[in-house]
């Protein structure tokens, strides 16, 4: 059980196309050592639906021959196996771990956390927020966010914008105003409670899915944002799946007059999912989204063709480059959204991937929103 | 099968999926108790196969509807008739509904229909004699209006003498039928192929993988497999594919790695549609 063992729990949220993680010990984590040739992976489970993933680090021996690094990971499913939730004690190095097999791995991705969720989650914490300094670094600006409640008095939350354009955005940031165009990453922030007695913790919230908890502190502060973050991505997958469309095949046999009848029933048709932008699109705008969705993988890493194109709108049909899924895109000049046509291929993880490359690529303010309430 | 463009094939699917969007749920005919529908049903009787483009029932009458992208042709009548005397039995096993009426719609695209006036007055003459089948026409971008015959039920008359508006943005649920020509076939199992490879990293296929990959479309009557090897050995001249071990796996021509590859696979598969040879057009 979560929370329920000493240490500082680190935590990373994946969506899954998995039927059971079974099938990743099954199918996958073979393949996986041969690629990576120094990581060793041994899942065992589940025991109360929860399976344990011991990574081996060939890279790193210890004393005794024949022994090296051992990292584990508890793992948890939710949503009916959609969301994984994998989550350790120790500090195990996640490129040596999670990253190299998500990225391996063409059915996992990383759930994403975005700006408008973190800005919220502080919101319902400290609703008076002040911007009390900020640093500049190499590619990334810190913004630290003070709570002047009465009970909170500490410096509440530090925020990590990354940067693309360093030059550019820091003038934006230090001249125009204090957070320019710049993509809310990583957020740390600290939560109080000053009752009888006073309860802190610290917790980084990544926008690729990771919540971690800092240091040691109080655990049911920790699970409590932790309830806050599966019950928002618990959310999302329900809106996704409502928007999905599904069929089945059905076959009816008429025994008087030697007919079959086959036929495809549309169980769900699909729904719309919205991403609202902060400025209606304008040409150079839909020409930019069109381009990273159909051609510019470097940037996106998704490809596609323009199904259609009018001067007022461009419709995309796009392909996660990383096994994520497809989708349709439909993007109008002067409309202040972008709509999401899912397909029979389409899920969270394409829906999220397509939302981060909108985030990052063409702007830092949309929110994803679904049309099915 | 009259010999027909690309380009009318493509219009004719999408005449088909327009048919079909007046019946999603919150529109006038879902609301009108047309809830149920099903998309390019294949009926097999002992001596006869119907393939009707879409077929949607309420509780009292089922709508047997064909699309044509096409001017009018002789040939329309004769499809319609044969949709009209598809068993009683066949009907009730489909629905469940013990008696029902039925109707079949011929619908055209108004710009076609309208380009023959002779065709369209022999059609509308002909019709007149037919108390089951009614005439729909649709005018691009607008709406869906009944224009000659009658459903036998004052409410349905009235609306679609009105005319039923189209969804400004088409699903496409149905991209295939039986005799569409195999270069429409080759360039929807490759997409699918092609998207199938990024989610397995992996990019051979056998001939169980595409059949798989097109559960749900229906593409063919007869041997599916041999539709479905067409469109394979289609696509190798097309340089989308190469064979692995004859007649068993194949792989796409693009490597999952590189960008540049991936876009030349994209631009040939784009190209399969953009520049059909004659001789392909109509493979059944």
């Amino acid at each position: 059980m979560l929370g329920s063992e000493v240490g500082v729990i680190k935590e990373v949220f994946v969506w899954s196309d998995f039927d059971s993680p079974t099938e990743l010990m099954d199918k996958w984590l073979l393949a996986f050592e041969s690629a990576t040739k120094t990581i060793r992976v041994n899942m065992t489970g589940p025991i109360n639906n929860e399976w344990t993933l011991k990574f081996t680090d060939l890279e790193k021996p210890l004393g005794t021959e024949g022994n090296f690094e051992q990292y584990y990971y508890r793992l948890q499913t939710h949503c009916e196996g959609r969301l994984w939730e994998l989550y350790t004690y120790g500090s195990p190095p996640l490129h040596r771990t999670i990253s190299p097999l998500v990225k391996f791995v063409p059915k996992l991705g990383y759930a994403i956390f975005p700006p408008n969720f973190i800005k919220d989650l502080l919101q319902s914490y400290g609703p008076n927020q002040e911007l009390t300094a900020f640093k500049a670094g190499r590619d990334y600006f810190f913004i630290e966010v003070g709570n002047p409640s009465e009970h909170i008095r500490e410096n509440f939350a530090n925020m990590t914008y990354r940067s693309s354009n360093v030059q550019e955005d820091f003038v934006t940031l230090v001249e125009e105003k204090p957070v320019g165009p710049l993509l809310l990453t990583s957020t740390d922030f600290k939560i109080a409670y000053h009752s009888s007695k006073v309860r802190t913790c610290r917790i980084r919230i990544e926008i690729n899915g990771k919540l971690d908890q800092l240091g040691r502190g109080d655990t049911d502060i920790f699970r409590e944002v932790r309830d806050r973050v599966l019950k928002f991505l618990e959310n999302q997958i329900e809106k996704t799946m409502l928007s999905t469309p599904t069929s089945r095949i059905e076959v009816k046999k008429d025994a008087k007059s030697q007919t079959e009848i086959v036929s495809r029933e549309i169980t769900q048709l699909p729904q719309p999912i919205v991403i609202k932008l902060s400025k209606p699109i304008d040409p150079s705008m839909q020409k930019r989204i069109v381009g990273l969705f159909t051609q510019d993988v470097r940037n996106s890493n998704f490809f596609g063709t323009v199904e259609w194109k009018s001067e007022a709108e461009g419709v995309v049909r796009t392909t996660d480059a990383q096994g994520g899924g497809d989708a349709i895109l439909s993007i109008q000049i002067g409309k202040d959204f972008l709509m999401i046509s899912p397909l029979l291929t389409t899920t969270a993880r394409t829906i999220d991937r397509i939302y981060h490359v909108i985030l990052e690529k063409a702007d830092v303010d949309s929110i994803l929103t679904h049309t099915v309430e | 099968m009259a010999t027909l463009s690309i380009k009318t094939y493509l219009d004719h699917m999408d005449l088909k999926n327009w048919a079909f969007s007046l019946f999603d749920p919150g529109r006038p005919l879902h609301t009108h108790g047309f809830k149920n529908g099903r998309t390019t049903p294949t009926i097999k009787g002992e001596t006869k196969t119907y393939t009707p483009d879409v077929v949607v029932w309420s509780d009292e009458m089922i709508l047997i509807l064909e699309c044509k992208g096409g001017k009018p042709v002789e040939d329309d009548l004769t499809q319609g008739k044969s949709y009209v005397d598809i068993p009683e039995s066949v009907l009730l096993e489909l629905t469940g509904l013990p008696s029902i009426r039925r109707k079949v719609i011929l619908l055209y695209f108004k710009n076609m229909l309208d380009l023959d006036p002779k065709a369209k007055e022999d059609l509308l003459s002909k019709l007149a004699l037919e108390r089951d089948i009614v005439l729909w026409v649709y005018d691009r971008g607008f709406s869906i209006t009944s224009i000659q015959g009658s459903h036998d039920e004052d409410g349905l008359d009235s609306l679609l003498k009105g005319g039923v508006d189209v969804p400004r943005l088409l699903s496409h649920q149905i991209e295939i039928q039986p005799d569409s020509p195999t270069v429409l076939l080759e360039t929807l199992l490759f997409r699918k192929l092609f998207e199938r490879a990024f989610r397995y990293r992996d990019a051979r296929f056998t001939i169980g993988n595409a059949r798989e990959i097109l559960e749900g479309h229906v593409y063919a009557v007869k041997n599916p497999d041999r539709r479905l090897s067409d469109a394979i050995r289609s696509a190798e001249t097309h340089d989308l594919c190469s064979t692995e071990q004859p007649g068993q796996v194949w792989k796409l021509n693009f490597l999952l790695e590189s960008n540049a590859s991936i876009g030349n696979y994209l631009q040939r598969l784009h190209s399969v549609l953009s520049y059909p040879s004659l001789n392909e057009f109509s493979n059944g």
